[in-house]
């Protein structure tokens, strides 16, 4: 256990934390020089392409340090405020963390919510600052930043360049010299935090695990102390990074094991796995993450249900954070309405359902849960504009407030004051944390910054201002139900609950965007927006003038057929809504409004 | 024995032109050798369980075949009574290539005007100009009865010209294209077509003097059997495709299989629909609703057992297939 250092990379976002996870696999040989691909870790497609870490991955690899050889699991975490749930997942399977600071751009929002995550999950935490090659880098400054802003020791930080490799082995010999080694008592019963965990089509669910105490191996007979349900272990292992099967874990290791676990509902992730005949007390576990934003997500095609329930379900067991129940819309059939911890959340869900899944989907405007008054006096929660009572029978409605918080550079407290009043935000006061940085914070309603605040704090900060938010009850509002008529009849999935102050801005807004993304018809096609039967904005989108193939002769069909099957294909991502087609995306682009 | 139509392409053309989706080289070089090839290729077709119903010589540009080229390559041809086209461009047709032409058999001309405009054929890119056209045009008809025109409508800033009166006399057949790109079909404009009521549009971008329809096209429009010899050229024999790839001289014949029932169907309700005939109902059984909306909408007429685009309709043609298939 000694030779064992268990430790994440924790940074804000685009730091270089994969970079860096990359030339530690390849100075340690944990991969082949001829295997290795730029950010290895993020083996997610996604992933790959936004440049983003959004699943933990955790890597085995082995160091030789003063003639002793040590093992060093990794575990990669994302960086986006979103997942913030996720980092705080792999650091209660640590010992350790390396904290990762930009030279060129010194501590950020997430630097700093991520190191005190850290610290208060009782780490250790080391600092390193990246991207020293690049010619705008102050190491120096960086150096009296971090001890300045977060208040830790950076004398010895080492200044590195993850991309070139230099002085990467610095990072390697701190891990072993600093970062303590993980204790645990390797005859007491089996005590195993389940961190994360993905399914396997073979395997089932794949928990990957953080010993404290005890062994497991194959055949052991093991208990999930939260959901009480008991499996038999088929196959222990560790990443390396490939998925590698090992007689057994012991004690301070991190690895995985399957135990033919074929459904969601029998795990939990933070749970405790024990030993069915000799259960331990319970890991402390993990906060719930409560869902804060609302869609409803729809199959294009409807008897495409059955696969959309599947890829939930698979989903969620990789995410703990994701809620779905069954719903259902006039306009767009069966479908769910689906809970996230924030826009990137949703925007990572949508995306992995239509990639990994094949499937085509329909999201309909987020919304957050209200609580409604009625004439009668009773009191309903509505989280989809649709199960909303008729304009007559509601007395009042209460909507959920936050406390946000944004960090910002002083030049850029104007615009975001703007923005959050704008938002309907509240100011409740400010604070210098040092020359460079300051804290606004608001009281503002929970829907005022679910559909474009955070794109509108980045542009209007030029990306240096962060936000982070926490509930803090709900707050009585005039809201109204904003409807979207097409062809003069309403579409449920359409519909949005807005501030009366705003409702004809935004109606307004709607249906010039709507006359945008519908395509031109056979027929003519009236968009209205209306509230409570009053229409507020038309545009109209004019029918086709023109769809027609040019020539068809020399005898080549076939080539016409193609050009005619490529329609199709597009006209299958078209959703009927009543005789109108609409696209897909008209619902995702009605959500930057 | 069967009804065929017998297609050729002959791809040689002085100068290639922007617009032109057919496969076509500018080469002249190869041209000896491409007129050896493709005499080996017709001479290798059996014949025997036919009926040779059309010839077309398409291109390219065919009439940059010499006389004595023309008679070698009708040499090795069946014998056909029926229609025998030969495309022409206005500043390559002579007293003397009509004259090969006529005692070779063929009987229909087909003359690449394209616009009866200057600006317009320079902004085409095309070698002629009007003067060229109406000379070629009165030319063709000293030989020929059934004398055809191409024209291009829907040009940005070059608006259709309608043929001079006099020239039009001479005219039994003009087909007139819109000008788009495959991958862009979808396109705004869509000029009207203003022709005397004795040319009747039989086909979206066909008009004919009645009995000048164009038999050769109507087999490709109506399933018929065709099959076609030189580079990139297509066949349809027993429901089966091949079609000739586009390697100039050393183009090999390319199995694209047996249609299924679906792709029958669907083939014959996106020509049928261009036809002034229609589609047969029994083709598209189980849309009689649509067919009713579509009608409510005044974009397609029921005429009997037949399901028939109106003008209107004749502009969205690929909406109404999407809706009918």
């Amino acid at each position: 256990m000694k030779h064992t250092r268990n430790f994440c990379i924790v940074a804000h976002i685009d730091h270089g934390k994969s970079t860096l996870a990359d030339r530690l696999l390849e100075i340690t040989h944990t991969v082949a020089p001829r295997d290795m691909s730029a950010q290895l870790l993020d083996s997610m497609e996604l992933e790959r392409e936004r440049g983003i870490t959004i699943k933990l991955t955790p890597t085995r690899m082995k160091y030789t340090y003063r003639g002793e050889e040590y093992i060093l699991n990794l575990i990669d975490t994302p960086g986006h405020v979103d997942f913030t749930y996720e980092v705080s997942r792999s650091l209660k399977a640590c010992e350790g963390a390396i904290l990762i600071v930009d030279a060129t751009q010194g501590v950020e929002a997430q630097t700093l919510s991520n190191a005190y995550l850290a610290l208060d999950n009782g780490l250790t935490v080391i600092p390193v600052i990246n991207k020293v090659d690049l010619p705008a880098a102050n190491v120096e400054q960086v150096r009296a930043d971090i001890e300045q802003v977060i208040g830790i020791s950076a004398g010895l930080a080492p200044a590195i360049s993850a991309k070139t490799g230099l002085n990467v082995e610095q990072v390697l010999e701190q891990i072993i010299e600093l970062l303590p080694a993980p204790t645990g008592d390797l005859d007491a019963p089996l005590k195993a935090l389940l961190f994360d965990c993905y399914y396997n089509n073979f395997l089932g669910a794949v928990c990957l695990i953080r010993i404290f105490d005890g062994v497991v191996k194959v055949g052991d007979r093991i208990k999930m102390l939260a959901t009480g349900k008991e499996f038999e272990v088929t196959e222990v292992g560790v990443f390396t990074p490939k998925q590698t099967p090992i007689e057994r874990l012991t004690a301070g290791e991190v690895g995985y094991l399957c135990a033919s676990i074929k459904t969601v509902n029998e795990i939990k992730i933070g749970d405790t796995i024990t030993e069915a005949a000799r259960p331990c007390a319970a890991l402390p576990g993990y906060k719930e993450v409560l869902p804060v934003v609302f869609t409803g997500i729809y199959p294009v095609a409807g008897d495409k249900y059955g696969e959309l329930k599947d890829a939930l379900d698979k989903l969620k067991l990789n995410d703990a954070s994701l809620e779905f129940t069954k719903e259902t819309s006039t306009a767009l059939g069966f479908g769910f309405r689906v809970g996230f911890l924030g826009l990137l959340h949703m925007e990572i869900i949508t995306e992995r359902l239509e990639r990994e899944f094949n499937l085509d989907i329909i999201t309909t405007a987020p919304s957050v849960n209200y609580i409604v008054h009625k004439t009668d006096g009773s009191v309903v929660n509505v989280a989809n504009p649709s199960n909303l009572p008729k304009a007559v029978d509601i007395e009042y409605f209460e909507e959920p407030i936050v406390n946000l918080k944004m960090w910002t550079p002083p030049e850029y407290i104007g615009p975001l004051m703007d923005l959050a009043t704008e938002k309907r935000g509240v100011f409740v006061d400010m604070q210098h944390i040092d020359e460079r940085r300051t804290a606004l914070n608001f009281r503002i309603p929970l829907n005022e910054i679910v559909y474009d605040f955070f794109d509108r704090l980045k542009s209007c900060s030029r990306g240096y201002a962060s936000l982070d938010y926490e509930p803090a009850g709900y707050a009585r509002a005039k809201l109204v139900k904003l409807d979207i008529l097409l062809n003069g009849k309403i579409c449920d999935a359409l519909s949005i609950i807005v501030h009366e102050d705003a409702a004809y801005k935004k109606g307004k807004a709607l249906a010039e965007k709507l006359k945008e993304v519908i395509p031109r018809q056979m027929f003519e096609v009236p968009i209205q927006a209306a509230i409570g039967g009053k229409v507020i904005a038309r545009e109209t989108v004019k029918a086709l003038r023109k769809d027609v193939l040019a020539k068809c002769y020399g005898g080549d069909i076939t080539r016409k057929m193609k050009l005619l099957e490529k329609q199709k294909e597009g006209k299958k991502k078209m959703r009927m809504l009543g005789t109108v087609e609409v696209p897909s995306e008209a619902f995702v682009e009605i959500l930057k409004i | 024995m069967k009804p065929l139509a017998v297609y050729l392409h002959l791809p040689f053309c002085e100068r290639r032109c922007g617009y032109c989706d057919f496969l076509s080289c500018c080469n002249l070089t190869q041209m000896d050798a491409y007129l050896a090839r493709i005499t080996a290729e017709i001479r290798a077709f059996d014949f025997s369980p036919y009926i040779v119903q059309s010839i077309y010589l398409g291109g390219g540009t065919p009439s940059l075949l010499s006389p004595d080229q023309i008679k070698h390559l009708f040499a090795c041809l069946p014998k056909c009574d029926g229609e025998i086209t030969i495309e022409v461009n206005p500043n390559s047709l002579s007293a003397a290539k009509c004259d090969a032409y006529r005692t070779v058999g063929i009987n229909r001309i087909s003359i690449g005007v394209q616009s009866f405009d200057d600006a317009t054929l320079r902004n085409l890119g095309r070698l002629h100009d009007v003067k060229q056209a109406v000379a070629a045009i009165n030319l063709a008809s000293e030989y020929f009865t059934n004398v055809s025109i191409d024209l291009i409508k829907d040009i940005p800033e070059h608006p259709l010209v309608t043929p001079p009166a006099d020239a039009l006399t001479l005219v039994k057949h003009i087909s007139i294209y819109s000008l788009t790109r495959d991958d862009q079909c979808v396109l705004e404009t869509d000029e009207p077509v203003h022709l005397p009521r004795v040319f009747h549009r039989y086909e979206v971008s066909n008009y004919a003097r009645t009995g000048y329809e164009s038999r050769h096209n109507l087999t490709y429009w109506t399933g018929g059997e065709y099959v076609g010899f030189g580079a990139g050229a297509h066949s349809l024999i027993d429901n089966h495709r091949f079609h000739n790839s586009d390697d100039i001289l050393h183009y090999r014949r390319i199995d694209d299989g047996v249609r299924d029932a679906t792709t029958v169907r669907q083939e014959q309700i996106m020509l049928g629909l261009r036809l002034r005939t229609g589609v047969a109902l029994s083709c598209l059984t189980g849309k009689e609703n649509v067919i009713a909306t579509l009608q409510s909408h005044g974009l397609v007429h029921v005429k009997g057992d037949r399901v028939i685009a109106t003008t209107k309709g004749l502009k969205i043609l690929n909406q109404l297939w999407l809706q009918l298939v």
